[in-house]
């Protein structure tokens, strides 16, 4: 199967924070990004969402450097991507997963890696995770090594460890995923303030409620291709998003009736077929 | 408001299976476990080429050791001299107890328990224990590992044709009995270690000394023979009549009791066969019911909480120097502390010196500094698989941009710092050991042993930086320092080696000025020539090694990431 071809594959925008134009990526068989354009505005609070499979991890991953595509372009403000890897890096801020951080290190250790890795001395990184871990409520775990922390704890430090080098743009994926109430407003608030003074956020979630509170703009991606995109006022097209969005992505059906999968409510008790378990 | 009932809401719903069967639920099969099991052996073999080549040279060895069981086992069979039946009945129960518990002890360090076939994941299933427990039995011993033993002792029968045809028939029976004894023990063995090794400084510190346990009882034969001042006091200690008496002792303990058959059998001693039979039977059932024990205990008791282990400031980060380098070393440094897996090759190295210090007591003070360079050598062994250590972490760096000369220079650092002091640590037990520092010709002897070390430190760091973005095996998680990935068997036997002998040929520079001294036979006089001539050597294949390991880490970065994603899948 070849890329697709695409009606807006021309130069990427150098004035956008992302452009990307013609992505593709094929993993043996399987095209997970076909042809995929799009740009990104600076200031933006941008949603990328789509189902599972659409393509958008292997998008972000493309654009952020960490996977080569097997054609197309992307520029992070205007720098190409594959021609000035570790310039368009400086520029982000790509929050790491779970398990793509020493957990050995403390929280403080963590952050303070972060920072020189980008080539901050140690004393600013030091004084900047401070700050960080006080914003994310980790200051008492500061000394506690991330392996013990809880699911949320973990992805407040990842998201930490994406902002310390204060990036353009910063890209998080399922940011507020396993993260506590109080601890999602303080972040929101966080990524506010930040997108206020004139950086992007790029952030990938399955969340549409979040999406469109948050979002200035949103990309639904499906199939490997954006199917749409923009404000999230157009994208919704006056509509609940995600209505709109089932719309887009099509996929939902009747509610289909499993007829082995009852709650017993029958009295059938298939359940006990084994006997004896434990 | 009315409420439609499931049978009308039905009307628009699309059944979407069969009406339901017979016996949805039935229990699951035990063949279901060994054929799981050769399904993740086969889908590991196809994930790489390394894995692959890795899978086909223990295929080869696996063939290797069944037609070597089945040539001995004719040939021996053949022999008409009696002594052939003492040879038997002598290392039959001695070497099969020994085999069995290294064995267990290499399950316990090395090998461990498969990654995949434990019982944790297993547990949303409800299967239950007896069942589960049988499964995960047969699936070891239905393992390559376990079929090859079983072939090789099967194949190897023939060797008791002189003794009877009873003797064959209960060697056949000897080969199933040795197995399945052999797998029950290993399996009970691990369990119970991990119901009582459950916090992380447990685990860490068990590790450790299972693996000093492993080299001492390996090294217990060589250091044996060696404690012996004359050959009389070896040839009487080592009589046949001592000899047949400690296998007999052997034969009456669960590890020796399978091989005793044949030659109960032999004799017509049926008494005694029954009572070898009743300790194999008694050992299994014991095992198995203690494998299961261990299962509920498991299920109802949570894992110690560590409790947040915490460290005060950023520690290592403090010392290092303030760059992207300085961090890499930093966290390196860190990880070393805190990872089992690799702390515990710092330790393998001192107790190499001890070993040959004990040994060199007959053959000689010299013999010490052999072990002193051979320890040297294994400083920078963890670091050539480094970055598979580091696992998926290593995406910091990735995402950070991080320039690969950068990460080279940090761990190589790191290395050299941990390598030089335990050079120099190594350096100061031979020197104890030995003797060199009574005079100062000696000490010149001494340091110029020492210097040649350190230097190999240095060269093997070299070698490592170079190799780890290119040969990398699957290691145990972290968290599961004795687990093994799928398929890591075969990867972790080859590339080790190809690393080891890299290793060598790297000082090649150094042992041609060696040799040249000695044709020349001038090394006992110009041997201090050797410590700048070694030193250079390190010192430039250090360098050579750490820029040639980052250009290939440069082009190989996210290829790299790509294979350690592979591995973390294996250890999950």
């Amino acid at each position: 199967m070849q890329p697709a071809p695409d009606a807006r594959l021309f130069a990427p925008d150098p004035h956008m924070a992302v452009s990307m134009r013609g992505l593709f990526k094929r993993f043996d068989e399987k095209v997970a990004v076909n042809g995929l354009s799009l740009d990104i505005p600076v200031g933006s609070f941008y949603g990328l969402v789509g189902p599972n499979g659409a393509g958008k991890t292997t998008t972000i991953t493309m654009f952020t450097g960490m996977l080569v595509p097997d054609a197309g372009v992307a520029t992070i403000l205007g720098h190409d991507v594959w021609m000035d890897t570790a310039r368009a890096k400086r520029l982000i801020g790509l929050m790491p997963q779970a398990d793509e951080i020493f957990t050995t290190l403390t929280g403080m250790q963590l952050l303070v890696y972060a920072g020189m890795l980008r080539g901050m001395g140690r004393a600013e990184a030091s004084a900047r995770g401070n700050d960080l871990l006080a914003a994310f409520d980790l200051t008492e775990s500061a000394n506690v090594m991330v392996r013990d922390y809880s699911a949320g704890m973990t992805k407040k430090i990842c998201l930490a460890t994406a902002m310390i080098h204060s990036p353009r743009i910063l890209v998080l994926d399922e940011p507020f995923e396993a993260v506590d109430p109080i601890s999602s407003a303080n972040i929101k608030d966080i990524l506010v303030e930040y997108v206020a003074t004139g950086g992007t956020v790029i952030i990938s979630s399955h969340v549409m409620a979040l999406v469109e509170r948050m979002c200035t703009h949103v990309a639904v991606i499906n199939r490997g291709q954006v199917v749409a995109a923009g404000p999230v006022d157009e994208v919704a097209a006056g509509e609940d998003l995600e209505e709109r969005f089932l719309q887009l992505v099509g996929g939902r059906h009747g509610a289909a009736r499993i007829a082995w999968l009852d709650g017993g409510a029958n009295g059938e008790q298939s359940q006990d077929a084994q006997g004896g378990t434990q | 408001m009315s409420v439609a009932t499931p049978s009308t809401a039905s009307g628009d719903r699309s059944a979407t299976s069969a009406p339901v069967a017979q016996n949805p639920m039935a229990p699951v099969a035990i063949g279901t476990f060994v054929r799981l099991r050769w399904a993740i052996t086969t889908g590991t073999m196809r994930r790489s080429v390394w894995q692959l080549v890795g899978f086909i040279v223990t295929v080869i060895i696996a063939a290797g050791c069944v037609i070597s069981a089945l040539v001995g086992g004719i040939v021996l069979g053949m022999q008409a001299d009696p002594l052939v039946g003492v040879v038997l009945r002598i290392a039959m129960p001695l070497g099969g107890s020994f085999a069995i518990v290294f064995a267990i002890l290499i399950q316990l360090m090395i090998v461990g328990e498969n990654s995949t076939m434990t019982p944790d994941n297993f547990a949303i299933y409800g299967i239950d224990d007896r069942r589960l427990t049988t499964g995960l039995i047969a699936a070891g011993i239905a393992g390559p590992a376990g079929l090859t033993v079983l072939a090789s002792l099967l194949l190897f029968a023939p060797a008791y044709l002189r003794l009877g045809a009873a003797a064959v028939a209960a060697a056949v029976l000897s080969a199933f009995a040795v197995i399945i004894t052999a797998t029950l023990l290993s399996k009970a063995t691990l369990s119970l270690f991990s119901v009582l090794v459950r916090s992380q400084t447990g685990k860490n510190l068990f590790y450790i000394i299972m693996m000093v346990l492993i080299i001492v009882i390996a090294e217990i034969p060589s250091m044996t023979v060696a404690s012996f001042d004359s050959p009389d006091a070896f040839a009487t200690a080592f009589s046949v009549a001592n000899l047949t008496a400690i296998a007999s002792a052997f034969g009456w303990t669960p590890f020796g009791a399978p091989f005793m058959l044949p030659f109960d059998a032999a004799a017509g001693a049926w008494g005694r066969f029954a009572l070898h039979m009743l300790i194999i039977a008694a050992t299994c059932a014991a095992c198995y019911w203690l494998t299961m024990w261990c299962l509920r205990y498991a299920r109802t008791h949570a894992d110690a909480v560590s409790g947040g282990k915490a460290e005060k400031g950023i520690g290592m980060f403090e010392r290092m120097p303030d760059s992207p380098s300085g961090a890499v070393s930093a966290r390196l440094l860190c990880m070393l502390r805190r990872d089992p897996r690799q702390s515990v090759l710092f330790v393998m190295p001192v107790l190499i010196v001890i070993i040959f210090a004990v040994m060199g007591r007959q053959i000689g003070s010299w013999y010490v500094w052999t072990g002193m360079m051979l320890g040297c050598m294994m400083f920078a062994m963890s670091e050539a698989n480094g970055l598979a250590y580091d696992g998926c972490g290593f995406a910091m760096e990735v995402i950070c941009g991080t320039r690969a000369i950068d990460d080279r220079r940090g761990r190589a650092r790191a290395y050299v710092l941990v390598g030089g002091i335990g050079a120099f640590v190594l350096f100061v037990l031979a020197m104890v050991c030995s003797g060199c520092w009574r005079t100062p010709s000696d000490w010149l002897l001494g340091v110029t042993f020492g210097i040649c070390g350190f230097s190999w430190v240095l060269a093997t760091i070299g070698v490592a930086e170079t190799v780890n973005p290119v040969l990398m095996y699957p290691t145990p998680s972290l968290d599961k320092p004795f687990s093994t990935p799928q398929g890591r068997g075969a990867a972790q036997m080859f590339i080790p080696l190809l690393q080891m002998l890299l290793f060598v040929v790297v000082m090649l520079p150094t042992v041609a000025v060696i040799v040249g001294l000695g044709i020349g036979g001038v090394l006992h006089t110009w041997y201090p020539v050797l410590i700048p001539v070694a030193l250079a050597n390190g010192v430039a294949a250090l360098w050579l090694g750490t820029w040639l390991g980052a250009k290939l880490l440069g082009r190989r970065e996210l290829k790299v990431l790509r294979t350690l994603d592979d591995f973390a899948a294996l250890q999950q």
